[in-house]
């Protein structure tokens, strides 16, 4: 009887152990709580937002100093600061690159890449799946998106040339060896990049919700502008000078409301009297602040936000890993009112920091110019050289001469210059406008005038020289990937 | 708590523990009269034995010896026979008959075959496990101030091989058992603590990664013993998280009536045990001007080429500013007993350590605390409850590897760099480009780490009939750790902030288990032992970060100071484990053996489809010498084992297979969310498949011992981050990529040598492991860092790069190849155009035979997989003295020395090491180490055979002395005994490798065996006393 009674015990504990096995296995079932897992992911606008800024932010990751090495330091503008050294800086200063360097790999640009390509597959699947997007955000979202991506291939092919084309998001990878592609032939990626602009321009509005949107983020004015830059790159002054009418009219305004030039010259101000602090001027608070109007696209940093760029060791400090070249300081006339924004003693780059009062605890969160009105103003002057219309080109340098405090360039002079003379002419006045901000080493690609200005000041000779090594680690992870011949 | 019983069946469970107390109102036992038995028991040196189990045949009473020997038993009638066994004696059998008194003397068993062996859930005889199981007892566990149950291990366990991290108290240990089993180097093993499985992810500093292990929240000093599970036959029990073998940590318990007191102190002078050579002052400025001069730049920095600058005329070694000899100390108290009826039995320890590292200012105090209470509530439900309470605070410096490391920093600082200011004699806090003194760093940095830890266990037995038992028990794994960082204003220069950053991290574990077990002995000699039970566990960790800035001055540099939070984080990681598992075990006249053993695991990492896995295993065994026709006077016990069986590894991030999104910062005022890894929905387990047969064999009734085991191991579908090509815009996911094996011997011999008066006992253990990759996706190479390869057929992690043969002496003996007309054609860097080398340039070796130096040449350098491994313990004993010597060694392995080549190859205005004393200056010379020369263009310094060195050693890791203090004169002092003992530990090492310690680093991504420079090993000098009250 007994045993019976265990038996039945035995069965009932049995049974219910089983029966606990089927609810507890639920229990498994666990989702993230600080974090979205992917399935549950975009299941809103909000959060196509948040990989949109994702986007951004990755953005700043990967430009924050990096604007400075990619297109600054390996031009005539900048020499050895004088800071503690690096190999980066003393690699770039003397042209003596190689694969090892932390900036020669181009990861980060990809992290852009990925985030870009999960909004442009992912928001039209989630109105396919029925979530309510609103055309002014489906419009944001993919156009912003798309913009981001061809700024990014942009990048990565003026450094490096042929890159990988990725323009599908990763999902669900069964096979990782699918990733091991080889890089793509640059006109493909332009290509791409061609498309998504032209994409990206129909989309996007020219006016974002508030300023700091609008400068903060990408527009349709900003896509302009990539246009221009793209087209002057890859020697289309005809369609540059298409693009560039987008944003500046025949009379050399700005054709947006949205966009006008900073002021420097005042007749009323003397900079050079204390008291009346160049800090003030809208032209350097232009840099100093950042969102000016003049601004089209610039990458925000913020202190609140805890994003500082860290640029004070880079220009700025007495110690910084940059200085300003002799021969550049030198080029600006006494009367030039750029020098005041642009240095603290003759060859200090200040151009980012108010020269009083800068707290560099707080205020190392500079924001990184990647369009602005003088910049196109300039491309499209180069493209009407270009296509002969010198008088329209002119009109726009004088523009920027004048603004700086300096005379124009009478109808007289230019119109003496021989195209290539002309060309110098406006060239010399981009460099002096926007030294510093990222530009002169890829004018200097562009124009075809790399080797013959640097190769006197660090000895660059080969045409291969000019697009940076591949990192070597890109290499071992991905054995497809063929080492830039220079650096082989 | 709540988590875990919220979803469970609460009646349901109520239901089963009312019907157990039902079932036990059935059973008691019969009273009789009683008679009481005193005697006293001592071994066959006349000493007393405490500790001795006096029980009654076919009764379960109990009684134990007290400290002088004594016992009192109450025994059912005269016709009852004692029963007398104690650890390592042969156990006795004595009719009391019409005697009130029986003394007893017990002879020293040598036979390891009756040992009771902690297996999983459970114990069992040695001489009925059918696995591969390894153990080492109190007596092994290393008792002096820096000891930790890593160093305890070291070299002890045939097979297994520890590896610390580095000397830093309370560093991380990589365990390596059978060989490696994992591409990402984690290799951790299951760590069980009285049966509840602990937390053992090293946790690491988030300034510096520098790596803790877990394990130093226990204090060696509580602990019986320790048993490692090494095949699947007896791992397989814990499923999932087995292959890298299990760790069951027994804690120790009380016995005696009258309770026993132990206090010692071990107080300890450490040191640095070596010093790398760098250059002095003279040496390092003309150094440093050859290397400018050679690169053709300038040397603007007077401190770098001025002798006689006030300020850099003297020259400094930094090793000797920032090490020293520090005094550590540990005092341990434990008490222990039993109440009169042995109804309750009681350990309780508390310890107190004081590690000064041997860097200046730092700090490190730790107390631990543990309680182990078993205790019967009736006859039929036991119960125990054990603690273990640690709580630490490390006040340290940066120490992890790479570049943020002060021990580079140390070797890297320019010897003419003052201290203290030669006129005020001030503390100097910055040099030239606001370099940080590594001093004053040392002294004004706040770099700290608090921790605290508690782990508990409720069990309840009950004997539900005879043979038949139910076990529930509850552990809770509780810890938190904290880690704070400030830079104090003085170093807030060059954009620099004061800003404290403050990581509160907290990890819970829940374990529920329920296990039945029944013991059956069917017609005399089948005898079976059935086990089912069924695991429920819940980890979670919790975790915060915050920044602050803006402080009022560097007083209060707490959070509480800031004027700003401007960064901060939070994370919560949840996993949950469900498991079934069953046992059966069944011996025919305990001759002939069989294990069968399957667990069912469900894994809340997993997808559904790929959540839940069984893992079975087999064993069997063969007791030969109980059969008749094999019975011999020299070998005494002789086993034979076979067994196959499948473990799992389960580590990845719990959420991997989902695919992560989460917060990486803030753009324009808003939350950027950034994809940290895409979904992966086949993810599964890593399984391991595993024979092994072996062999236990006792000679001379036990006096010699011999355990031998061949293994193979094949790991398949290893489930690590693996590294993909970053244009993905990933660095890594979480995936299961490729397969490897490990096929090895265990060996160890164990006899007393000499015996009495004076004793040799000796204890030898050997590991031969030999692993490969058996398979990799597509078949290509795995590469994630620039010293180490994965590739199908050869060792995991061995190095690669270019070989060196050595340096040209001159210009003109480098020569490819001479063509017809005279010319020479020489060698050149990277392609056929590239740069020529030169005298003083590495000779690499051109494999492919262009003439050109490429990535083409790279080969495989070295191997950072051992050949073999192991320890050597020998005691000797005479009378009250004990001398100890114990030898680790491991053999064949190379090193890549990445601290050498960072020292001298990279670094800009930095010392250099005094290799450089050799280098090449001039046409002419011979030597193998290249030219200086800023930013080496030639690329001397490439991944390159140079700094592949032979990383074998032999490592006299503990040699002690201890005295007995005659029992005659403790007693006089009320003592029941005392002991006071002299010890050094890494007193010599036998090693060719030039770095700190040849016992390197197991890095992530398969950088085995590289040296990236950690915390030096300290030798200890060590005096101690115990006494027992």
């Amino acid at each position: 009887m007994k045993k019976l009674i265990y038996k039945i015990k035995f069965l009932t504990i049995g049974l219910t152990l089983s029966a606990s096995m089927q609810s507890c296995e639920k229990m498994l079932d666990l989702s993230p709580t600080t974090e979205y897992a992917s399935r549950d992911y975009f299941a809103s606008t909000s959060q196509a937002y948040a990989v949109l800024y994702g986007a951004y932010y990755q953005l700043q990751t990967a430009i924050n100093q990096e604007f400075i090495y990619y297109g600054e330091a390996r031009s005539d503008n900048v020499k050895f600061g004088g800071g503690s050294l690096s190999n980066n800086t003393l690699s770039v200063i003397q042209n003596a690159l190689d694969g090892n360097l932390a900036y020669s790999d181009w990861g980060n640009f990809y992290s852009v890449i990925k985030q870009a390509n999960l909004v442009i597959k992912k928001v039209p699947l989630m109105r396919e799946r029925g979530i309510n997007v609103r055309d002014a955000d489906y419009n944001k979202l993919i156009g912003q998106a798309l913009g981001l991506r061809a700024l990014t291939y942009f990048y990565l092919v003026r450094i490096w040339g042929d890159v990988p084309l990725i323009i599908e998001p990763v999902e669900k990878e069964t096979d990782l060896n699918v990733f091991k592609t080889p890089r793509i032939a640059k006109e493909i990626i332009y290509q791409q990049i061609s498309t998504d602009l032209v994409r990206a321009r129909a989309l996007l509005p020219t006016t974002n919700a508030n300023n700091m949107e609008t400068r903060g983020m990408l527009t349709r004015g900003a896509i302009d502008a990539m246009q221009t830059d793209f087209y002057m790159w890859r020697n289309m002054p005809d369609s540059a000078i298409i693009t560039s009418a987008r944003l500046i009219n025949a009379a050399g305004e700005p054709a947006y409301a949205t966009y006008k030039l900073a002021e420097l010259y005042n007749p009323n101000i003397d900079y050079r009297v204390s008291g009346n602090s160049i800090d003030n001027a809208p032209y350097s608070l232009m840099f100093t602040q950042g969102l000016s109007e003049e601004s089209i696209f610039e990458v925000v940093f913020s202190f609140e936000d805890n994003n500082t760029s860290n640029i004070y060791g880079i220009y700025g400090n007495i110690n910084a890993q940059f200085a300003a070249r002799d021969e550049l300081a030198g080029a600006f006339l006494d009367t030039d009112l750029r020098v005041l924004t642009n240095f603290r003693s003759s060859t200090q780059i200040y151009k980012f920091f108010p020269k009083t009062g800068f707290d560099q605890s707080t205020q190392n969160d500079k924001n990184v110019m990647i369009y602005r009105l003088s910049d196109v103003m300039l491309l499209r002057a180069e493209a009407l050289n270009a296509r002969n219309q010198r008088a329209q080109a002119f009109l726009l340098v004088n523009k920027i001469r004048e603004r700086a405090g300096l005379t124009a360039i009478a109808a007289a002079e230019y119109e003496a210059y021989t195209e290539e003379e002309a060309q110098e002419v406006i060239l010399t006045e981009r460099q002096k406008e926007l030294c510093f901000e990222g530009k002169r080493w890829f004018d200097l690609v562009r124009t075809g005038k790399a080797i013959e200005v640097m190769q006197p000041i660090n000895g660059i000779s080969d045409p291969n020289n000019l697009v940076w090594p591949i990192n070597l680690n890109v290499i071992r992870q991905n054995p497809q990937i063929e080492q830039n011949e220079f650096y082989k | 708590m709540y988590l875990i019983y919220q979803n469970l069946p609460r009646v349901r469970f109520c239901e089963i523990v009312l019907c157990l107390f039902v079932l036990f109102q059935n059973i008691g036992f019969a009273q009789a009269q009683s008679i009481v038995v005193k005697g006293i028991v001592k071994d066959n040196g006349g000493q007393a034995l405490s500790g001795v189990s006096v029980g009654v045949k076919n009764s379960p009473t109990v009684a134990r010896t007290n400290a002088d020997g004594g016992y009192t038993i109450t025994i059912p009638n005269s016709q009852s026979v004692l029963v007398f066994s104690h650890l390592g004696f042969v156990t006795v059998e004595r009719p009391v008959g019409a005697n009130n008194v029986v003394h007893v003397t017990l002879q020293e068993d040598y036979r390891r075959m009756d040992e009771v062996v902690v297996v999983g859930y459970g114990t069992q005889l040695r001489s009925e496990v059918t696995g591969s199981v390894s153990s080492i007892k109190a007596d092994q566990m290393d008792e002096f101030s820096g000891g930790s149950l890593n160093t305890s291990l070291q070299g002890k366990i045939a097979g297994l091989q520890i590896t610390t991290e580095s000397g830093e108290p309370g560093s991380g240990a990589t365990f390596n058992l059978r060989g490696v089993s994992s591409i990402n180097g984690d290799n951790s093993p299951l760590i069980i603590i009285d049966g509840i499985p602990i937390n053992n992810e090293t946790f690491h500093s988030e300034e510096d990664g520098a790596g803790f292990s877990p394990l130093n929240d226990i204090n060696p000093t509580d602990i019986e013993s320790i048993e490692v599970l090494k095949d699947a036959a007896t791992a397989a029990i814990y499923g999932s998280r087995a292959s890298n073998g299990v760790v069951l940590i027994t804690t120790k318990s009380g016995s005696t009536p009258v309770p026993t007191i132990n206090f010692s102190l071990n107080s300890s002078l450490v040191g640095i045990s070596r010093k790398i050579g760098v250059l002095n002052g003279p040496q390092f400025r003309d150094a440093y001007i050859e290397s400018i001069f050679n690169s053709g730049t300038l040397v603007e920095q007077e401190s770098l080429i001025d002798s006689l600058h006030p300020f850099y005329r003297d020259s400094y070694n930094w090793q000797d500013i920032m090490y020293r000899n520090a005094f550590q100390h540990k005092a341990d108290l434990n008490v222990s007993g039993a109440s009169k009826d042995k109804a309750i039995n009681y350990y309780i320890s508390t310890s107190y350590k004081d590690l000064k590292p041997i860097i200046v200012e730092t700090d490190y105090k730790q107390v631990t605390g543990a309680a182990r209470i078993n205790y019967k509530i009736t006859k039929s439900i036991e119960g125990s409850t054990n603690f273990n309470l640690s709580n630490f605070a490390y006040d340290r410096l940066n120490t992890g590897g790479g570049e943020s490391s002060i021990i580079l920093r140390y070797l890297r600082t320019i010897p003419v760099y003052s201290p203290y200011d030669p006129i005020t004699g001030d503390l100097i806090h910055l040099y030239e480009q606001s370099k940080i003194s590594p001093l004053s760093q040392a002294i004004n940095m706040e770099n700290k780490i608090k921790r605290s830890r508690l782990m508990a266990k409720q069990q309840l037995v009950f004997h539900i009939i005879r043979g038949l038992d139910f076990k529930t028990s509850v552990g809770l794994d509780y810890s938190n750790t904290e880690t704070n960082y400030f830079t104090p204003s003085l170093y807030a220069v060059d954009g620099k902030r004061v800003y404290t950053s403050y990581r509160p991290t907290t990890f819970y574990s829940l374990i529920n288990e329920n296990v039945l077990t029944y013991k059956k002995r069917i017609a005399a000699h089948h005898n079976l032992d059935v086990l089912l039970g069924q695991s429920f566990q819940n980890f979670k960790t919790d975790g915060y970060f915050f920044r602050g800035t803006d402080f009022v001055d560097d007083i209060v540099s707490s959070l509480a100071g800031a004027a700003n939070i401007t960064n901060f984080s939070h994370g919560v990681s949840e996993r949950r484990l469900l498991s079934y598992f069953s046992r059966v075990n069944y011996n025919y006249k305990s001759k002939y053996l069989l294990a069968v053993l399957l667990r069912r695991d469900a894994s809340s990492r997993f997808a559904e489809q790929n959540r839940a896995a069984y893992f079975p295993s087999v064993s069997l065994g063969w007791n030969f010498t109980k059969e008749k026709f094999l019975k011999n006077a020299i070998l005494t016990d002789g086993k034979l084992r076979a067994s196959y069986g499948v473990t799992g590894n389960q580590g990845i991030d719990n959420y991997a297979s989902l695919g992560v999104l989460r917060k990486a910062g803030v753009y324009l005022g808003q939350t950027a969310i950034v994809q940290s890894y895409p979904e992966n929905p086949t993810l599964r387990w890593e399984t391991t498949k595993q024979i092994d047969v072996g062999a236990d064999l006792d000679f001379l009734k036990g006096r010699f011992g011999v355990s031998l085991d061949f293994y193979q191991k094949n790991t398949s579908d290893l489930l690590f981050n693996v590294q993909i090509p970053n244009h993905t815009g990933f660095r890594t996911v979480p995936y299961n990529y490729g397969n490897l094996q490990n096929r090895g011997i265990d060996l160890s011999l164990n006899g007393t040598i000499i015996n009495k008066p004076f004793i040799w006992n000796s204890i030898f253990t050997f590991g031969l492991n030999r692993n490969k990759v058996t398979d990799l996706p597509g078949g290509e190479d795995y590469r994630p860092n620039e010293t180490s390869l994965a590739r199908i057929g050869v060792p995991v992690g061995v190095f690669y790069g270019l070989r060196a043969l050595g340096v040209y002496s001159r210009d003109e003996d480098n020569v490819y190849r001479i063509h017809e007309d005279g010319t020479v054609q020489p060698y050149r860097k990277g392609s056929l155009t590239g740069e020529i080398y030169k005298g003083g340039d590495v000779i690499y070796e051109d494999i492919n035979g262009d003439g050109i130096i490429n990535d083409d040449d790279l080969q495989i350098i070295g191997n950072p997989t051992p050949k073999y491994f192991g320890g050597f313990q020998n005691n000797f004993s005479y009378k009250g003295f004990k001398l100890s010597i114990f030898f680790n060694y491991v053999i064949g392995n190379d090193i890549f020395n990445l601290v050498r080549r960072s020292h001298d190859g990279f670094e800009f205005r930095s010392n250099y090491s005094t290799d450089q004393l050799r280098r090449w200056q001039k046409p002419g010379d011979v030597t193998d180490i290249p030219r200086l020369i800023s930013a080496d263009p030639m690329q001397n310094y490439a991944i390159s055979s140079r700094f592949v060195e032979d990383g074998s050693f032999i490592r006299l890791q503990t040699l002690s002395l201890n005295y007995t203090i005659p029992t005659g004169i403790t007693k006089r002092y009320g003592m029941k005994g005392a002991s006071i003992g002299i010890s050094g530990q890494n007193l010599l090492t036998w090693s060719a490798y030039t770095g700190y310690d040849p016992e390197v680093t197991t890095g992530g991504d398969l950088s085995f065996g590289v040296d990236n420079g950690s915390f030096p090993k300290s030798r200890f000098y060590n005096v101690s006393l115990n006494i027992r009250l």
